[in-house]
């Protein structure tokens, strides 16, 4: 398979799960880099220049809620989920769901 | 002394808003360092730590844009479209009227000198269409970056109404209009040539053709209409068939070549008889001449109107039965 290929068509599948990784990760209060390496240790590579823009515009969007923790050496921006986040995670996973359930019945039938 | 990252930063918050940008700047150093003391704890060297984080992050200027939620684009998907036509058209239009417009004034201010008119009207032409894209384009790029949408510029949403009929046999093929175009533009060329040599010479020497005063404004007039006809071929290839519109303005301009030119003819203002003297021809010589020229004048010029409408009434029947 070619590398560019695939790697194109990866990113553009992954895309749109950035969101709903950084949503339910972020269930539990977590900050920049804790979360680019948990969502690099998942197997989502993202870039910090895409995902730090987006945490704030999730949390702009009321997603996401944050604060600054100042008890550590370093202060770092905390962002937790926020019930309006939850509730749009939970649509999302859904709408995941019947994606996937989607296109395996898809591949099902061009199968038989 | 300022570090890489300092500078980092710097660069990237000098294009976010003001109120956003100590709560950017204490996150984004955070993140920065962060990355660089993972790396040094695996092994890296600090400096060269820093230099593959912040390569990492990529130009400041981007990651600014993504905080902003600017596009680093002109002109958006969006308004891609509107922007090509509302650009095509203008450079149709513009083009058009600045090259007739200033070939018609500078022949008439300066009837000696048809190159120098027809080059004053070439750049004319050029400038103008360099102003339109120019223009076109930063309006657009300025509605992109202030947020307008075409929603809200009151244009339309596609709809399948606004489907172009479908041409069976597409009436006017581009190779005919190249044709045209390059045929008109040959007929100008021979009569400004007329102004600096001549097509015959008589023992070396250039004669004269048509007759000098026409310089006056005969031959402005008709280099112009040859150039609108030209023109009219151009938006006859960009509509692509044949409507009783075009065919009317087809008459009308043909009319503008036809009418003036029998007039000349008929008032014996057209050729230069002085040649005929040298290659010992009388006046019955030069009436029959006039003669032929005006009776292919007519016999073309009712020909072209005629096609023009023989061919519309077709391309009717045509859409009708596609229907």
């Amino acid at each position: 398979m070619d590398d560019d290929l695939l790697s194109g068509h990866l990113q553009e599948l992954r895309r749109g799960t950035i969101v709903v990784a950084c949503l339910s990760v972020l269930k539990r209060p977590g900050y920049g880099y804790g979360l680019l390496e948990a969502l690099e240790q998942a197997g989502f590579a993202v870039e910090a220049n895409t995902l730090y823009p987006l945490l704030r515009r999730l949390e702009k969007q009321g997603l996401l809620t944050s604060s600054w923790d100042t008890d550590e050496a370093r202060p770092r921006k905390f962002y937790t989920t926020s019930e309006k986040g939850s509730e749009l995670l939970d649509l999302l996973l859904a709408e995941w769901d019947d994606l996937h359930s989607s296109i395996h019945q898809l591949n099902e039938e061009g199968r038989s | 002394m300022t570090t890489l990252t300092d500078r980092y930063v710097f660069a990237a918050l000098k294009s976010i808003p003001e109120e956003n940008r100590d709560d950017i700047d204490r996150e984004l150093r955070g993140s920065i360092t962060d990355a660089i003391e993972a790396r040094i704890d695996s092994g890296q060297a600090p400096a060269e730590a820093e230099s593959t984080v912040l390569t990492e992050f990529g130009d400041p200027r981007q990651l600014a844009a993504r905080y902003a939620e600017q596009p680093l684009y002109l002109v958006g998907p969006d308004l891609y479209l509107s922007w090509l036509r509302v650009l095509k058209l203008l450079l149709w239009i513009v083009g058009a009227t600045s090259f007739v417009g200033v070939l018609v004034i500078r022949m008439a201010i300066e009837p000696q000198d048809p190159i120098i008119a027809f080059s004053a009207a070439l750049s004319a032409c050029i400038g103008a269409l360099i102003q339109v894209a120019f223009w076109v384009t930063l309006v657009f790029a300025i509605l992109q970056r202030t947020g307008v949408r075409r929603s809200s510029l009151g244009l339309k949403t596609w709809a399948p109404e606004m489907l172009p009929p479908i041409e069976r046999h597409k009436q006017v093929s581009l190779a005919d209009t190249i044709a045209t175009v390059i045929l008109l533009a040959f007929s100008i060329g021979l009569l400004l040539w007329q102004r600096v040599g001549s097509l015959l010479y008589l023992e070396g020497k250039p004669v004269l053709v048509l007759q000098e005063h026409l310089w006056n404004f005969w031959l402005p007039y008709l280099i112009a209409v040859l150039v609108l006809e030209a023109v009219f071929a151009v938006v006859l290839f960009a509509v692509g068939r044949w409507t009783l519109p075009l065919a009317a303005v087809n008459l009308g301009v043909a009319v503008l070549f036809v009418i003036p030119a029998l007039w000349l003819l008929a008032t014996d203002q057209v050729f230069d008889w002085s040649f005929l003297s040298s290659v010992d021809w009388d006046v019955a010589t030069a009436r029959w001449i006039a003669g032929i020229t005006a009776a292919a004048v007519v016999v073309l010029g009712l020909w072209d109107i005629a096609s023009g409408f023989l061919k519309a009434s077709r391309s009717d029947a045509q859409v009708v039965s596609t229907r």
